[in-house]
């Protein structure tokens, strides 16, 4: 979940102003943040209907930077169906990440290993691949134009896959805000070039010294149906118990 | 009439202006045979499918099947090809989704979780391991590939294409043609492509084949009508003019007005042409007449004079032939098939604006045509009229020698004849697939009948089974439920070639989540954990959280009261046991183990295969034991029933991705569908499939359940309906009517009674022709019955009068029946031969459906016009109604 929000956001400590800036450079600044060494954030994930009909996930999510490599541990607290629904995602340097869940109602953990990245994750309108630190070199960067969004001054890039096949995506266009290089808005565009998804920041505060999208939408302007995400609570930098990022704790809880 | 007729050539010119702007309508006609255009708006049928459209996926498929007739397709050049077809169409626009064996998930177990990846795996090549594996995958899930991604023999694929439910037509044939280019060139393979599309696109082909070469065809066959009852060209190009003005116009008004051409309106043209030149023939009868009678030469004035004269006498029985004929089509209208309906206002408009034109425009032309110095009619031509006409009469009189001694034959031919009708009547089928109006050897019908047999057939509908709250279908109970149907509709019906339901996902996920641990537990990847530098700074042994954590902000948002880790061990597997999968099992322990199962499945016939999958249930050999929807809790790791159905919920939260198109909700869903694919179009069969299931709904599934059929197959049925009620419908309006009018008429009821009598029974007739042929009754054929009382009314009418006329003449019955039958025989039969052959032509037609149209009215002709020149006079003889010797 973190990634979702990275992805959408995640700040970093303000560069210095460029005068002239490309697609790549605005691309690898975002790419270059300092992120927080830990997460700890409660979320509310509202799954919104086209027809307004929406119900919501209380999910908690912990995180561990390591240099380059992430790992997350969510748990699902509610609805009660799927209570201490757990789920673990750790990066590696030399392949794909490495994802176990957890099913209480099974009390097995089971690994999995799945190359749809373009799915639904866990039936939000983000996909895996979103969810994904995508390395700046995967795309090509084009500097597109200035724009305010939102109350931010923002750089506005175009990515499209260097690969057509390594995305899901036709290309996307993202709004970073000029202060954090953070994304504040991004438009996804399917392979037939129709726009798909929309993601936008719809507040973005400092914890710490770390710029946080507190309220981020997804929304899949094909299908009308959309994905809030809120920040109910959040910590940076506060130690976590690594045993709790292995398959043990997934199991057990402890 | 006579200051109208002073001015012609305004007539003229006003009616060339509208056909030149009507004619710059034609091409704006929209030919469309969707099968939703056939339906309602309103009804709630289309409603649902409208609905299901929006929540599930969208129901138009185009099906491109593939076989290869020299192998399998698991070939790496044909999966190849498969490749090219598959990305190719996804490119297409309107196309929504492309499902095919190189991207069709295969989601599996292993000893350690999950797997989610395409039958076709990145970084495929197909080696021949590869190749074995792909055809060992598609055989671990029959339940979803089966028939559909491969055929029994392994030579037959299907990529289907899903196509967004708001394509319009013209969309929809460009899209078409595109499909169409993909899979050109690929010479080796036989490809079909079929699908609701294709059977619109094709229909078009048809309805334009058709149009192009049976209006021409009608037209000559009228001009031969014409020319050999008036010998003159003026009398044989009037009428037809008139009727290709009016053809011209009311094709036009449809344009106008936005109803689009349908097989059914493809009769329309051939209609007009037929029946909309009785009107014009009549004055130009009377006019020959009274210029023959005329001597010498006629001044302009004196002939536009003749012209006028005509004109009235003929008015008023051309009005009243023309008025029953309008009131004959127009019973089409209380039709709820918007075809129908269409065609039952238009051929009415069409009668209308024939007799319209029939009584100015002809005259108009007659007179400005007319030169002073113009020689009267030939003594020749009119020598051998007279001639001709005389021997005809002798034709009718020994006809009718023949036929007026036996009265007592009359009667029994009518009573033989209804009996054997009605026994016809008794094997009518009722048909409205679109399909069926094509010939059984058209390849339309030939791909479709290869598909039904090869893979799970292209007729569809859908179960949607909901609950009045969310997750309340997902009830363990409703779940194995719906995986009961699915298994008692395919034991049942023979034409369902597949079914895939929502609940065979969620028996694969069970499986796939309880794949056993033990045979290869070296591999399991147990105790991962973190390569990690630990000195971080950030270690901490407690695991707060904040939804444990009194003192957080966020715990008041949650009234969390347990703790967050699970206190129960995770090892507290069920009681549930099977075979260990390691275990060394001897023959002995073998041959008991198939002695229980047999024992187990004691009164039933099993096969190899089911042998072998209760031999892999009994091990749970790649979890199969657990391929079944999680009901028991005995057997799983919970206390309740509740717990299962969380147990579905997690499941959904990890499949998320691959669901939409069976439920309206990824995690909390309202409603869920199985698809039932059909090998038959004929609607009895999904006719009593959707009853089965009804009555299956009604048995077994909970109170807070809702079960509903919809889908192109269901609507089609439903559509089959309504083609009986139409046909009741517009059958007893038209029948009232002419019993009205003729009562009216008469001033007599009684009248009304034997002005319906003939008709009646030649439509009787009719749909004993059509039972006993096995012509189905369908959306086109219901208009028999109204086109035969609009035409066949004329006849009654006719003699009735003339019959009165004679009957105020003569007290001797037979003189009159005599003199009735010879005067007024040669005109009805005239005419019945006429339109009998204008229709013919559609013997013709690509569509096997307006092939028996043809014939059928040419019958219908037959049947009427005998009707009413025998058993009319048998009946007024026998019962002597008192309204026809009343002066």
């Amino acid at each position: 979940m973190k990634r979702m929000l990275r992805s959408a956001a995640i700040l970093l400590l303000i560069s210095p102003a460029l005068f002239a800036v490309t697609g790549l450079e605005v691309a690898q600044s975002y790419h270059d943040k300092i992120l927080p060494d830990t997460t700890h954030m409660a979320l509310k994930m509202e799954l919104i209907e086209a027809g307004g009909k929406s119900s919501s996930r209380l999910i908690e999510e912990w995180g561990i930077e390591d240099g380059e490599l992430a790992n997350t541990l969510m748990v699902f607290r509610a609805p009660a169906s799927v209570k201490n629904t757990r789920f673990l995602q750790v990066e590696n340097s030399d392949r794909g990440d490495d994802k176990w869940i957890y099913l209480p109602a099974l009390k097995r953990v089971r690994r999995i290993a799945s190359s749809e990245g373009s799915k639904s994750f866990m039936g939000s309108d983000a996909s895996y691949d979103d969810m994904e630190d995508r390395e700046v070199e995967r795309d090509t960067h084009e500097f597109l134009r200035e724009e305010h969004t939102g109350s931010w001054d923002c750089y506005v890039v175009k990515a499209v896959s260097v690969d057509p096949d390594d995305s899901q995506y036709g290309y996307r266009v993202t709004w970073f805000d000029k202060e954090s290089y953070t994304p504040v808005k991004m438009e996804m565009y399917d392979k037939k070039d129709q726009l798909l998804k929309v993601l936008t920041i719809e507040q973005m505060d400092k914890v710490g010294t770390h710029w946080t999208p507190m309220v981020t939408e997804y929304k899949n302007v094909q299908t009308g149906h959309a994905t809030r995400l809120t920040v109910m609570n959040v910590e940076y930098d506060k130690p976590i118990n690594s045993k709790m990022f292995t398959t043990q704790y997934l199991n057990t809880g402890r | 009439m006579k200051r109208i007729l002073q001015k012609p050539w305004v007539i003229i010119t006003v009616v060339l202006l509208i056909t030149v702007f009507m004619g710059l309508q034609l091409p704006n006609i929209v030919l469309d045979n969707d099968v939703k255009i056939y339906f309602p708006e309103d009804h709630e049928s289309y409603i649902r499918m409208q609905d299901l459209d929006d929540t599930f996926e969208s129901q138009i498929m185009l099906d491109i099947c593939l076989t290869n007739p020299d192998g399998s397709f698991i070939e790496p050049e044909v999966l190849s090809v498969i490749q090219e077809i598959t990305s190719g169409s996804e490119d297409l626009d309107h196309v929504d989704g492309v499902t095919s064996i190189v991207n069709a998930d295969f989601p599996d177990g292993s000893v350690d979780g999950m797997i989610v990846e395409s039958l076709v795996p990145e970084g495929f090549t197909g080696t021949a391991e590869e190749l074995a594996q792909l055809k060992w995958k598609l055989q671990d899930w029959p339940d979803m590939y089966e028939n559909s991604l491969y055929s029994e023999d392994f030579k037959t694929t299907q990529i289907l294409l899903t196509i967004d439910e708001d394509i319009n037509e013209e969309q929809m044939s460009i899209l078409y043609y595109e499909v169409m280019d993909l899979v050109e060139g690929y010479d080796d393979l036989d490809i079909r492509v079929a699908g609701d599309p294709v059977l619109t696109e094709k229909a078009k082909e048809f309805m334009y084949s058709d149009l192009s070469s049976l209006i021409p065809l009608v037209i000559l066959v009228l001009l031969i009508c014409l020319y050999l009852s008036f010998h003159s060209l003026g009398g044989t190009l009037l009428p037809m003019i008139t009727v290709m003005v009016t053809t011209i116009w009311t094709v036009a008004l449809m344009s106008l007005f936005d109803f689009s051409f349908t097989v059914v309106s493809t009769c329309l043209p051939v209609l007009i042409i037929a029946i909309g030149s009785a009107y014009g023939i009549h004055v130009l009868n009377h006019y020959y007449a009274q210029r023959r009678a005329s001597k010498g030469k006629l001044s302009m004035e004196a002939h536009r004079d003749i012209v006028a004269d005509s004109v009235k006498h003929v008015f008023k029985p051309v009005l009243l032939a023309g008025f029953t004929t309008v009131v004959g089509f127009s019973s089409i209208m209380t039709s709820p098939i918007g075809p129908l309906k269409a065609f039952g206002l238009f051929s009415s408009i069409g009668v209308f604006i024939a007799l319209v034109l029939s009584l100015t425009f002809i005259p108009a032309l007659v007179i400005v045509s007319y030169r002073e110095n113009e020689k009267n009619l030939s003594k020749k031509i009119q020598e051998r009229k007279t001639r001709r006409q005389q021997l005809s009469h002798k034709r009718m009189e020994n006809v009718y020698d023949k036929v007026s001694s036996h009265t007592g034959a009359i009667i029994a031919i009518t009573v033989v004849v209804l009996v054997a009708s009605f026994v016809g009547l008794n094997h009518m089928n009722i048909e409205s697939a679109l399909i069926e109006y094509f010939p059984k050897d058209s390849s339309i019908r030939v791909d479709s009948d290869y598909i039904s047999e090869n893979l799970a057939g292209t007729n569809t509908f859908n179960v949607v089974i909901s609950g009045d709250d969310p997750t309340d279908v997902i009830d363990p109970a409703v779940l194995s439920e719906m995986d009961g149907l699915k298994e008692y509709l395919l034991a049942e019906h023979e034409a369902i070639g597949k079914i895939i339901s929502y609940s065979d996902f969620i028996k694969r996920m069970n499986q796939i989540m309880n794949f056993p641990v033990e045979a290869l537990s070296e591999d399991l990847d147990d105790s991962y954990s973190m390569d990690m530098d630990m000195d971080m700074g950030i270690e901490d042994d407690s695991f707060s959280s904040f939804f444990t954590d009194d003192s957080a902000e966020t715990t008041s948002f949650f009234d969390e009261e347990e703790r967050v880790v699970d206190t129960d061990s995770a090892d507290s597997e069920g009681t549930f046991s099977t075979i260990a999968l390691d275990t060394q099992l001897t023959w002995a322990g073998f041959v008991s183990l198939t002695r229980d199962i047999v024992q187990e499945n004691s009164g039933k016939e099993l096969s190899i295969d089911q042998l072998a999958t209760e031999i892999a249930k009994a091990c749970n050999y790649r979890g199969m034991a657990y391929y079944e929807i999680p009901e028991d809790p005995a057997k799983y790791p919970v206390d309740t029933t509740e717990e299962l159905k969380n147990l579905i919920s997690q499941y959904l939260l990890l499949y998320s991705g691959s669901l939409d198109a069976y439920s309206d909700d990824i995690l909390e869903p309202n409603s869920v569908r199985m698809l039932i694919q059909i090998t038959s179009y004929d609607t009895a069969v999904v006719a009593a499939i959707i009853d089965d299931v009804n009555a299956y709904a009604a048995q077994h599934f909970p109170e807070n359940i809702t079960v509903e059929n919809t889908g192109l197959g269901e609507m089609t049925s439903v559509l089959t309906d309504m083609v009986t009620g139409s046909q009741i419908k517009s059958l007893l309006t038209a029948l009232v009517a002419v019993f009205l009018i003729v009562s009216i008429a008469y001033r007599s009821p009684v009248a009304g009674i034997f002005g319906v009598i003939p008709l009646s029974l030649s439509i009787l007739i009719n749909f004993g022709i059509m039972g006993a042929f096995g012509i189905n009754l369908d959306m086109v054929t219901s208009l028999i019955a109204s086109i035969a009382i609009g035409v066949g009314v004329d006849y009654t009418i006719h003699f009735i009068s003339c019959y009165k006329s004679e009957r105020l003449l003569s007290k001797d019955l037979d003189e009159v029946t005599r003199r009735t039958v010879l005067s007024t025989g040669k005109a009805i039969i005239t005419n019945a031969v006429s339109v009998g052959l204008g229709f013919a032509v559609l013997i013709f037609s690509q569509f096997i459906v307006l092939r028996y149209i043809g014939i059928l009215v040419a019958i219908i002709m037959f049947t009427s016009s005998v009707a009413a020149l025998t058993v009319l006079p048998v009946m007024l003889n026998l019962f002597k109604p008192k309204f026809i010797s009343r002066t």
